[in-house]
């Protein structure tokens, strides 16, 4: 019903989950886009318990988006 | 002077005498049904009626806007509440669809009110009459419009727009023209108004009423709003910017606004029946931030890149463009800038930073490239 009433968005959100799940984030590493993607911005979440956790997350982070491991999210951008 | 949009007058026997009820009276065609009502009577309801009643409360009220909205400043003037033509996306069947015409005597308060308050603003201001009215329908009978441009023109800080759908410019041309009155008309492409605004005029009659009051000394002011993204939008969006700046030298258009279907879900439950064969209001509109449904952001972001190219084409850089009701991510990533608290107003004074050239160089006028 919801992909008959909203047939581009639903194939965004799917598109969305499978290009996350490609880029295989590190663990407490969350992205998430607003409500029928408004406004072209994702959200990206760390959590962390030590400031030693916290680097070691934004270092594979940004290897992530060196590699263009993130490239796919781009299209959801701007 | 054709027949008026409505078929009898009520009139509050507190406002009879007032100049206002007096002039609007004797301008009425002979025949047409006056009644002045008892006291404490329910008050009359559709829009065939009009209502000479007082308002009580404030005539000038800041835009409501929408919440997370960029927010233009803009000031809501209303001498009257009701519009007589039946557009199907207007918000007022919404809210109220029962109301009748109504139009406030006491224009002596409206007056005062107004004064002192634009005696209070200090940068520059937009006010309008637009909101809840249309602002030239009427005026062959209410003459309103003379009236606010005097009022309005020794303000020089204060911009006035007269918003309208109609044709009716007779009353402007016979006054005298102040440089910060602003005659806008909202528009679409003629199968659209056919379909979607009973009762408006159609596409030629706006602009050559545009044309008229141009040549008269005014600057007018162009709304697309709501544009309707259905298929072929593009060309015959397109078509319509052709037309508008072959009627009216892009240099003395005042601004141009931007603006997609945008309703709150009740709307589709109060008038979906009524809407059936209507695609556009059951097309993929996503509920967004203030609740209203609008088009899925891609393609509203896509329209208003295209429709601000195509603008600036036909109307040059220089020409001021805005969005409606939109956010400032929708604003940066659609034109490529986004304004900050008070810039709108000073921007579409005149009195701002240009903006880029092309859509995505900038996060907002003056600023570096991203």
């Amino acid at each position: 019903m919801r992909r008959r009433r909203y047939p581009r968005l639903t194939s965004w959100e799917e598109a969305f989950g499978e290009d996350v799940r490609g880029a295989v984030l590190p663990p407490q590493v969350h992205l998430s886009h607003p409500p029928g993607f408004e406004g072209g911005r994702l959200t990206c979440a760390i959590s962390f318990s030590a400031l030693d956790e916290l680097e070691g997350r934004l270092q594979d982070l940004l290897r992530l988006v060196r590699d263009r491991r993130l490239a796919p999210l781009a299209r959801y951008l701007v | 002077m054709n027949a008026p949009p409505f078929a009898q007058v009520e009139v509050e026997p507190e406002v009879a005498d007032l100049p206002f009820t007096r002039e609007f009276l004797g301008r009425l065609p002979g025949g047409l049904p006056v009644r002045i009502r008892s006291p404490g009577e329910p008050p009359p309801t559709g829009k065939r009626t009009v209502h000479l009643t007082r308002e009580a409360g404030a005539f000038l009220k800041p835009c409501p806007c929408s919440p997370g909205a960029v927010r233009c400043g803009y000031w809501v003037f209303s001498p009257v509440f009701q519009c007589p033509f039946s557009c199907t996306y207007c918000f007022l069947r919404l809210y109220a669809p029962d109301a009748p015409l109504t139009l406030y005597a006491n224009l002596e308060d409206a007056a005062r009110e107004f004064t002192r308050q634009a005696e209070e603003w200090t940068g520059p201001v937009r006010v309008g009459t637009g909101q809840f009215a249309d602002s030239l329908a009427m005026d062959p009978w209410t003459r309103h419009a003379p009236w606010l441009v005097e009022l309005v023109g020794r303000f020089r800080h204060v911009e006035l727009e007269l918003k309208t759908k109609s044709d009716r410019v007779e009353g402007l041309l016979e006054t005298e023209v102040f440089a910060n009155a602003v005659v806008a008309w909202s528009v679409n492409p003629p199968r659209i108004i056919a379909r979607e605004e009973p009762g408006a005029a159609p596409l030629a009659a706006r602009l050559r009423a545009a044309r008229e009051v141009v040549r008269a000394g005014y600057r007018v002011a162009f709304h697309l709003d709501p544009v309707f993204l259905e298929d072929g939008w593009e060309e015959t969006y397109r078509d319509l910017l052709g037309e508008l700046f072959a009627a009216v030298d892009p240099g003395r258009v005042a601004w141009v606004s931007l603006g997609t279907l945008r309703f709150p879900p009740r709307f589709l439950e109060r008038w979906g029946p009524a809407l059936r064969g209507h695609r556009e209001f059951f097309g993929e509109l996503v509920p967004g931030e203030d609740g209203k449904l609008r088009h899925f952001w891609p393609a509203r972001r896509d329209a208003y890149r295209f429709l601000w190219k195509e603008l600036r084409r036909w109307g040059g850089v220089g020409l001021r463009v805005y969005l409606c009701m939109e956010s400032r991510a929708t604003w940066a990533s659609a034109l490529g800038w986004a304004p900050d608290d008070g810039e709108l107003e000073r921007y579409l004074a005149g009195a701002g930073a240009s903006v880029p050239a092309s859509p995505g160089l900038t996060s907002r006028p003056g600023a570096g490239t991203r």
